[in-house]
């Protein structure tokens, strides 16, 4: 039985919607239940920053992270499908009007995404003091925390309501399929069939 | 402050149950590489020989003469310096074995069962002993073999940025198109390694043929071939063998070149098995 950690939320929703269309039965989570077992497989439900742990430590053989999660840390697993889901962009973010100025000795920047923020700045030659926020980042600027955010953004709404705007783009991010490299040894006979057959579906046959 | 029961962060703590059962797996390695014609060398714990890839996680400092001397980091460097430079002289025994820990920085101890073979090519023996001994307590172990010429050379001939092997980035494999590559990332068995043969450059045929030859050679219950598999191997730099049980990896070695020709070694973690 091949174990898959999925984040808690939307890319779980969509991604059980994805095995649904290849198997057919009903693939959702009862009530607060961690663990679903169904048409052979278990799924893990999982905050989103854990899926690549469980993955890597090999409590799950497969998992399921957007690019921004799975780029914060080099993590150690095999790289298979790009799903094409929970699509978003990683983002720099200030007060409308303000931009970037690299001539700034340091830049305060309040993020989740210490290491992506970090090697950002650190590839435009600026110091960055990174702030290490869980939530809420947008507030950062707007109380003098920090001089930016790095943030996901998928609409961008939060941000327009709050008064920010984008004003550099780090990376594209959706959600991937990827496997614990020793997994990917043992059983890639069942992996990459369940990766073709993803692929199959989401059109990228 | 440090509670009076901390230990260190990656030090390792045996009693009962547990102390037990490393003593007795490494008893019994002991008495079949014995059987095997192996002998015992112990190297000091101090060395001034170390090095890493990743040399952050070498453990060092200054000796008296303000000469680096490190922890032991890995001890088939030692070994088979020693061997080849110091018992070189007074003895042609090529068989050594031995059973302890290696340590990494900060705090962090490796116990290993391990052997080196000097002036010796051929993998198939290293890899079919340590099935051997793994299954003394285990009945589920596999053995991976690679050849990482494989991935490098296909990476020369086709342009796809060695990284990506290292990786395992089978996403960026894939997108590259190429029918045989394909096909290579699909190899579990060393018969599917046959018909893609015909497809590729001399040189890719040769390595895969080794790889072809050698799974077949090795005694095992189960022989997995990964053909791209790539990792910063320390020295290992033609066929290696990983040991796993289920997705969790309890053993490695390999083939490299030696201070007197090819020679060959590995190591069981120990800490692996206790827990089985």
């Amino acid at each position: 039985m091949l174990t898959i950690a999925l984040p808690k939320g939307r890319i779980a929703d969509q991604t059980l919607d994805l095995f649904k269309q290849i198997f057919g039965s009903a693939f959702a989570f009862e009530n607060r239940k961690l663990i679903l077992e169904e048409a052979g497989f278990r799924f893990l439900y999982v905050k989103n920053q854990d899926v690549p742990t469980y993955v890597e430590r090999g409590a799950a053989d497969l998992g399921v992270s957007g690019l921004d999660v799975l780029s914060e840390r080099d993590y150690p697993v095999s790289y298979l499908l790009d799903l094409g889901i929970g699509k978003c962009d990683i983002i720099v973010g200030m007060k409308k009007g303000q931009q970037l100025d690299p001539n700034k000795p340091q830049i305060k920047v309040a993020t989740k995404l210490e290491n992506i923020a970090r090697n950002f700045f650190a590839s435009k030659a600026m110091d960055a003091d990174i702030v290490k926020l869980n939530g809420s980042i947008e507030l950062a600027p707007l109380i003098g925390l920090s001089d930016c955010i790095v943030d996901i953004m998928e609409t961008g709404t939060t941000m327009r309501e709050n008064g920010l705007e984008p004003v550099a783009t780090i990376m594209s991010s959706s959600a991937h399929l990827f496997a614990n490299q020793n997994s990917f040894v043992t059983r890639k006979k069942e992996i990459l069939d369940l990766k073709n057959r993803l692929k199959e579906v989401i059109g990228g046959a | 402050m440090i509670n009076e029961f901390a230990i260190p962060q990656g030090s390792k703590l045996y009693f009962g149950a547990n102390a037990k059962r490393k003593r007795f797996i490494e008893n019994r390695c002991v008495e079949i590489f014995y059987a095997s014609g192996f002998e015992e060398i112990a190297t000091p714990y101090f060395s001034y020989h170390q090095t890493l890839k990743q040399q952050k996680d070498v453990i060092a400092f200054s000796d008296i003469a303000n000469h680096r001397v490190s922890l032991r980091a890995d001890s088939s460097q030692d070994v088979v310096r020693l061997i080849t430079k110091r018992l070189g002289r007074s003895t042609e025994h090529q068989k050594w074995f031995y059973v302890q820990p290696v340590f990494r920085y900060p705090t962090t101890e490796i116990h290993q069962i391990g052997a080196e073979w000097t002036s010796h090519d051929n993998i198939c023996e290293a890899a079919s002993l340590c099935a051997k001994l793994l299954g003394e307590f285990t009945q589920e172990s596999a053995v991976q073999l690679g050849n990482i010429t494989v991935p490098q050379l296909i990476a020369k001939e086709t342009g796809i940025d060695l990284a990506h092997f290292t990786d395992h980035n089978i996403e960026a494999l894939t997108a590259a198109d190429i029918p045989w590559l394909n096909a290579l990332i699909n190899v579990t068995d060393a018969d599917e390694l046959v018909p893609i043969m015909d497809q590729v450059s001399d040189a890719l045929r040769s390595a895969l043929t080794k790889l072809y030859e050698s799974a077949k050679a090795i005694t095992a219950e189960r022989v997995i071939v990964t053909p791209l598999y790539h990792t910063e191997l320390e020295y290992y730099d033609e066929l290696f063998f990983r040991c796993l049980v289920g997705n969790r990896s309890v053993a490695m070695g390999g083939a490299y070149a030696g201070e007197e020709g090819r020679a060959m070694g590995f190591a069981i973690y120990t800490d692996e098995l206790i827990s089985e």
